[in-house]
């Protein structure tokens, strides 16, 4: 009986500690999604939580999401950067994370990654998860557009971690876009088995148009040794020497025009930008932002 | 006709001009003398009364009407040999006895040079100059240079027009200044246009105008310059032992070149001073030619001939400073040999090369 009471009381006693051991190295942050803004219901805020919590713990890669109203004038990027840090994700065994960011009050959009994600999330990878979530942000179906962030964050951390033998099947194709890239199979790589056949054949071909090309210089080189008789078109050989005076040497202010060129403004959506920055704390980050 | 020839005064031989030691030779007594010295001697011999023998007249066959147009005939005072040429022809060597021999009467009076630059430079020079000249040349037929045979080698002192001048000029220009700078949305570029007007004077002495139609005028002027600090006053002794020919394009038919040649010059020298400009276009040129006097002159060239494959080659060799020049034939299948030669041993290098980096850095 005394051996039952006891067997009963450690059961009970690791049914209530257990929820805590799992959650020990979790629980101390804010949740992976919030939205300041009330953009979705309680039930679709719950879902969205426990996905990206799901994701990241199973990734060991902080995959969040937040809904702002302003920007308080900062930076999309920046903004979004800052708050990955200050919230203090990206601590998952430090291998970093990404953040999906909104700012309802100009529709401002923005998503950056830092630590292990600047590896995985290349530029032609945002740029595909961009084209997985922004259709949806534009109609306003916000629970579509941050699901399809998460589902496609985790794809692309698996996809990277299996060295690109990962199946495209279940990952949504984008309008404008022919399937997902591709991880080369050396994961130490950051390209994909297209860019990889694009720099072979464009190594190729450089070589060939270098060797088609140095060798007619020196043929040409050697052709024009065999001509020595030229023309003489000046006399430069036969000026008096000090004989050279300027009389007049006016330089006369005519007009000036002056012309304005936009700087280069790279977004898909207008008004973006894209590429590595560092955030206020000096951490570094990638990533690309825009309106919607 | 008169002709002039140098003899030894030592055993009566042909003497002839030597570049080497600037004075007369004498290839049979090795006899050395001295120009100054010579024409003393020359007019001493001219003064003394001629002896007077039977002359022997031929009434012979006369020129077609036509035929001796251009032709001249001299007769060899050595050897009596006749020596036909042209009319321009001024100094030769008798075909018969080798003496050399100088038309006088085409540098007397006004047809007299004013200067000649005397050949400092001889034949062998001239000669080693040519194998120079075929070395390193990586698509010269080998043919052409084994089985070529030179057909003539001479020294010839060309006519030359050499032109003074002062030239008054006025260059107007249009000159850009760029400058470009940026704020946070917009790169700014301003663009300053000016009006650049230069003038002044710029001074030419001795520009050369080739005066002989039968040497070629890029070839002549693809030797020059002359040393004109080597110039000596004229005298026909320089020309004993070479070829001399006297001007058949006179100064005024020559003058349209030096023109050229000195407005080219005298407009670049301008456009010199235009400076500090991202860009400089320019608008108007005059260049205002004063004539400063025009001097006849004898310049010392090695004329080499050569034939090959029905074709004729000729190179020169400036006979002051060895400035060497001359076209050369294409040995076109070695062309075509080497360069896919060099294409596939590039093309297999470069190709192996980056495919084996991009393995490496994947």
């Amino acid at each position: 009986m005394k051996k039952f009471l006891f067997l009963s009381i450690l059961l009970l006693l690791s049914c209530l500690i257990m929820p805590f051991a799992l959650a020990s190295d979790d629980d101390y942050r804010v949740d992976r999604f919030t939205d300041k803004v009330g953009l979705l219901s309680s039930r679709q805020e719950a879902e969205l939580i426990e996905l990206f919590n799901g994701i990241s713990l199973r990734q060991q890669f902080d995959v969040v999401a937040a809904v702002v109203y302003s920007l308080d004038g900062k930076n999309p990027r920046l903004y979004a950067a800052d708050y990955f840090e200050q919230q203090g994700f990206g601590t998952l065994d430090n291998t970093g994370g990404i953040i999906l960011l909104i700012a309802m009050e100009e529709r401002d959009f923005a998503f950056v990654t830092t630590g292990h994600g600047l590896s995985v999330f290349t530029d032609t990878v945002q740029e595909y998860l961009e084209n997985l979530f922004l259709p949806y942000l534009r109609v306003d179906d916000y629970f579509a557009a941050f699901t399809a962030f998460a589902e496609g964050s985790e794809y692309f951390l698996e996809e990277y971690s299996s060295g690109g033998s990962l199946p495209a099947d279940n990952l949504p194709i984008p309008p404008g876009m022919d399937a997902p890239p591709f991880y080369p199979t050396n994961p130490d790589s950051s390209l994909t088995a297209e860019e990889r056949r694009n720099l072979h054949i464009g190594a190729a071909v450089v070589s060939l148009v270098l060797a088609f090309a140095i060798p007619g210089i020196v043929v040409a080189v050697w052709t024009r040794q065999l001509k020595s008789v030229r023309p003489k078109d000046t006399a430069c050989d036969y000026i008096r020497r000090g004989s050279m005076s300027l009389n007049v040497q006016r330089d006369i202010f005519l007009y000036r025009n002056v012309r304005r060129t936009a700087k280069s403004q790279n977004s898909s959506s207008g008004g973006g930008s894209s590429g590595g920055f560092k955030s206020s704390s000096g951490g570094s980050f990638s990533g690309r932002s825009g309106k919607f | 006709m008169a002709l002039k020839e140098y003899k030894c005064p030592n055993c009566s031989g042909p003497i002839s001009f030597n570049p080497g030691t600037q004075e007369l030779t004498c290839p049979y007594c090795n006899s050395i003398i001295n120009i100054e010295a010579l024409n003393y001697m020359d007019e001493q011999t001219e003064q003394t009364p001629e002896e007077q023998a039977a002359i022997w007249d031929y009434d012979g066959n006369s020129w077609h009407e036509g035929e001796e147009h251009g032709l001249v005939v001299y007769t060899c005072n050595s050897c009596s040999g006749e020596i036909v040429g042209d009319e321009t022809l001024g100094a030769a060597t008798c075909p018969f006895c080798g003496s050399p021999v100088v038309m006088t009467a085409k540098f007397a009076g006004s047809l007299r040079p004013d200067l000649v630059i005397p050949f400092k430079l001889d034949k062998d020079y001239a000669l080693s100059s040519l194998d120079k000249h075929y070395a390193k040349k990586r698509l010269l037929p080998d043919v052409f240079k084994e089985n070529n045979h030179l057909e003539d080698v001479k020294g010839v002192y060309v006519p030359f027009w050499l032109y003074d001048a002062d030239t008054d000029s006025h260059m107007e220009y249009r000159g850009t200044k760029v400058r470009t700078w940026s704020d946070r949305n917009y790169i700014y570029t301003e663009t300053s246009h000016f009006q650049i007007i230069r003038g002044g004077a710029l001074g030419f002495d001795a520009v050369p105008a080739d005066g002989s139609e039968k040497v070629d005028d890029a070839l002549m002027e693809s030797i020059e310059p002359y040393n004109m600090g080597d110039w000596a006053g004229f005298n026909t002794a320089y020309l004993a032992g070479f070829y001399a020919n006297k001007y058949d394009k006179d100064a005024k038919e020559c003058s349209p070149r030096a023109n050229e040649r000195i407005k080219n010059t005298t407009t670049a020298e301008f456009r010199k001073t235009v400076v500090g400009y991202n860009s400089v276009r320019q608008v108007s040129s005059n260049v205002r030619i004063n004539c400063g006097g025009v001097r006849y002159a004898l310049f010392p060239v090695w004329l080499l001939g050569s034939t090959w494959e029905d074709k004729s080659f000729i190179f020169a060799m400036n006979g002051q400073t060895g400035k060497f020049v001359g076209d050369l034939p294409l040995d076109k299948a070695k062309r075509r040999r080497l360069y896919w030669t060099m294409f596939g041993i590039i093309a297999a290098s470069l190709l192996a090369i980056s495919q084996a980096y991009i393995a490496f850095i994947m």
